[in-house]
């Protein structure tokens, strides 16, 4: 859903699944040191570990983030991190899969490059699945 | 913001526009969100008033600019921490040794200055990663492989200089060991160049690594002497084929005779990077299986005891992989030479056979290779296999640091390393990790690192728990003898201190150096121990 929300935006999508390190190398960052425009995913928090330390190649941050947190019994909360705007706008997204598409509207939105917030920087590192946090969606600017 | 040590804002102000009248303004990081991404993010300390946090950071764009920020330092006594990529989690990342130094990130100084696939060598500047230098060469089809940490987002330079290593041979995965002639900025701001890079013109500068007189290379590695701009490394000339063959012994008592044939395979240069297992123990994670742990409940078990429990499981008790690397007839004869090696020494060795894959690999077939390391191609799936594996922990860290002890090459001392390990554990009230089963890793061929690995958090009441423990771990390992070959800031002066020799004479011997080489203390001051005279009353 992310990923189609953004395609019906003109935004150019890549599933980064298996590997992170070929979008990097071979076309993102070439593209950001031209151009320092956002960019943003719906990953594991291994992904966004990556992409965050990786960024400071071409001095991005983390804007902000929306971590799903899984607590028990299943139920979904999502944890909102970033700058007071962005913030805002995702508070209240859906558990369902109407979350991918809430976050790709809400980042097509908030590019977060007027953020000076460092709320959302560095917030932690890669997790195992068993501390109940899935997916995270996040902009990187 | 921190600011540099006896440096009043004002000063500060005047250095970073001294800075960026050099390097430009776009590449002078000063603002809190700037200065933010050179957090360690695997800190021991994070968010603690012992953090090691920049008060800046450069990014130079060539050797000129690190000569000129070198003098601007010295006029107004600002530490520099120069980072390459700054990538080395678990032993700092891009956080500097000393809170308030100015971090002179290499990242603009990214030039492959050249591979040379017939003399086999490249020469790059700081600011190349490995991913860089691979697609390079696999861009080009230049006939060479290069030797990878992993994860592979550093730089051959920073990694090399941290003394990291690698998967393949093992004149190549002692990456310091493997390089060939350096370019370094002095604290004083001149350029040296060793080796035979000190000869003007020299066609050899990659090749010849001693040049005439004292070699001086490493003391630029883990230290703080100089900042390194350019370094030369021997590559392996590609291999036509790579091969794995996997022996599996049947006793514990067993893995002596297999640790004395793999080293008499590796040091006969006949294997890469041998990757030892334990089938019994059921799990490549360090606590293993659960039946493991019931074993574990009673202390330490006698020899019998191990024995028992292996035929009980009826799994081979040892295994290990054997890499070959080369023309496919000499793969499989050294093969085939192992397998009667092993067959002859040990009773009820067993032996499987591994796919020969030819190199290099088609690209799609390499994007999916699961030994990537071994064959020379820097990944970042080991982040992913961390997040996703259901096998670690309910409460899983938000970092770690990593403690790797050097124990000899031998059966006796990976078992006296684990228990020691265990010990410490059981004495910090910690659940067990370590086993009669845990296997050592061969990164250096000549021995043994036996690892631990101790969580990080963003809770600092845990990391007061793991900072315990790793420095217990350091006091009880140097009780046996035992050292670590590198490790988090935190650490450097109390893992330094157990080097002791004749009233640590070789740390004082350094401190002599530092003193006439960088009387200012501008450069890493701390790093590794070492202080400069203005600033020794720091120590721990």
């Amino acid at each position: 859903m992310f990923a189609q929300e953004l395609g019906f935006r003109g935004v150019a999508t890549s599933n980064v699944r298996d590997n992170i390190a070929a979008l990097w190398y071979q076309a993102l960052r070439t593209q950001l040191r031209i151009t320092r425009l956002p960019f943003a995913g719906l990953t594991d928090r291994a992904a966004l570990f990556c992409f965050e330390e990786l960024a400071r190649d071409v001095g991005m941050k983390v804007r902000y983030r929306v971590d799903c947190v899984l607590e028990q019994g299943g139920r979904v909360r999502h944890e909102v991190t970033g700058d007071l705007a962005a913030v805002e706008a995702a508070r209240g997204p859906g558990t369902d899969e109407s979350f991918g598409r809430a976050m790709a509207q809400l980042v097509s939105q908030q590019d977060g490059r007027s953020s000076r917030s460092v709320a959302a920087q560095k917030r932690t590192g890669p997790f195992g699945p068993k501390n109940g946090t899935a997916l995270v969606a996040w902009v990187i600017a | 913001m921190a600011l540099p040590p006896n440096t009043s804002e004002a000063e500060f102000a005047s250095a970073l526009a001294e800075f960026a009248a050099v390097v430009g303004n776009d590449w002078v990081f000063s603002s809190e969100e700037d200065v933010a991404l050179y957090r360690d993010s695997y800190s021991i300390y994070w968010g603690e008033p012992e953090e090691r946090v920049a008060s800046a950071a450069l990014a130079p764009a060539n050797v000129e600019q690190v000569q000129q920020i070198v003098r601007i330092a010295n006029k107004f006594r600002i530490p520099l921490y120069p980072i390459s990529t700054g990538r080395n989690l678990t032993y700092g990342g891009s956080a500097p040794t000393l809170s308030g130094s100015v971090v002179v990130d290499l990242k603009r100084m990214n030039r492959i200055l050249e591979v040379d696939e017939d003399r086999h060598f490249a020469l790059v500047e700081p600011g190349v990663s490995y991913f860089d230098l691979y697609n390079h060469i696999t861009e080009r089809g230049l006939k060479v492989m290069l030797d990878v940490p992993d994860p592979g987002w550093g730089s051959p330079i920073g990694n090399s200089l941290d003394h990291g290593v690698g998967y393949t041979m093992a004149p190549f995965r002692d990456h310091f060991g493997s390089h060939c002639g350096m370019e370094v900025v002095t604290p004083e701001g001149e350029i040296i160049r060793t080796g035979n890079g000190a000869l003007p013109g020299s066609e050899s500068w990659q090749e010849y690594r001693y040049g005439v007189g004292p070699s001086v290379d490493g003391l630029f590695a883990q230290s703080n002497f100089g900042i390194v701009t350019k370094m030369g490394f021997w590559l392996m000339p590609l291999p036509e084929t790579f091969l794995t063959g996997t022996v599996t012994v049947p006793r514990y008592q067993d893995f002596d005779a297999l640790i004395k044939e793999v080293s008499y395979l590796e040091d006969s240069f006949l294997i890469g990077m041998p990757r030892y297992g334990s089938p019994v123990r059921g799990s490549d994670f360090l606590g293993g299986s659960p039946a493991v742990g019931r074993l574990m409940e009673n202390g330490w078990p006698s020899t019998d005891r191990l024995e028992d429990f292996v035929r009980a499981e009826r799994l081979p008790a040892w295994s290990v992989m054997l890499p070959f690397y080369g023309p496919e007839e000499t793969v499989r004869a050294s093969w085939a030479a192992a397998k009667r090696r092993f067959a002859a020494r040990i009773p009820g060795a067993a032996f499987q056979d591994g796919e020969l894959s030819r190199l290099p690999l088609p690209r799609d077939v390499a994007e999916r290779f699961p030994l990537k390391p071994n064959v020379g191609i820097p990944a970042l799936e080991v982040f992913g296999m961390v997040a996703r594996n259901p096998l670690t922990d309910s409460d899983p860290s938000d970092g770690h640091a990593d403690f790797f002890t050097f124990v000899p090459r031998k059966a006796a001392a990976v078992s006296e390393a684990a228990r020691v390990l265990a010990e410490t554990y059981a004495e910090m009230g910690l659940p067990p990790l370590h086993n009669p089963f845990i296997t050592p890793i061969n990164y250096y061929s000549r021995c043994f690192i036996v690892a631990t690995v101790v969580p990080t958090w963003r809770d600092p009441v845990k990391n007061a728990r793991s900072r315990a423990l790793f420095s217990r771990i350091i006091d009880r390992v140097a009780e046996r003898n035992w050292g670590t070959y590198r490790t988090a800031p935190a650490f450097q002066e109390q893992a330094v201190s157990k080097f002791s020799f004749n009233n640590n004479s070789l740390l004082r011997f350094q401190e002599k150096l530092k003193d006439s080489i960088d009387p200012n203390g501008i450069i890493s001051p701390g790093r590794y121990g070492i202080w400069p005279a203005s600033m020794r009353n720091r120590r721990a």
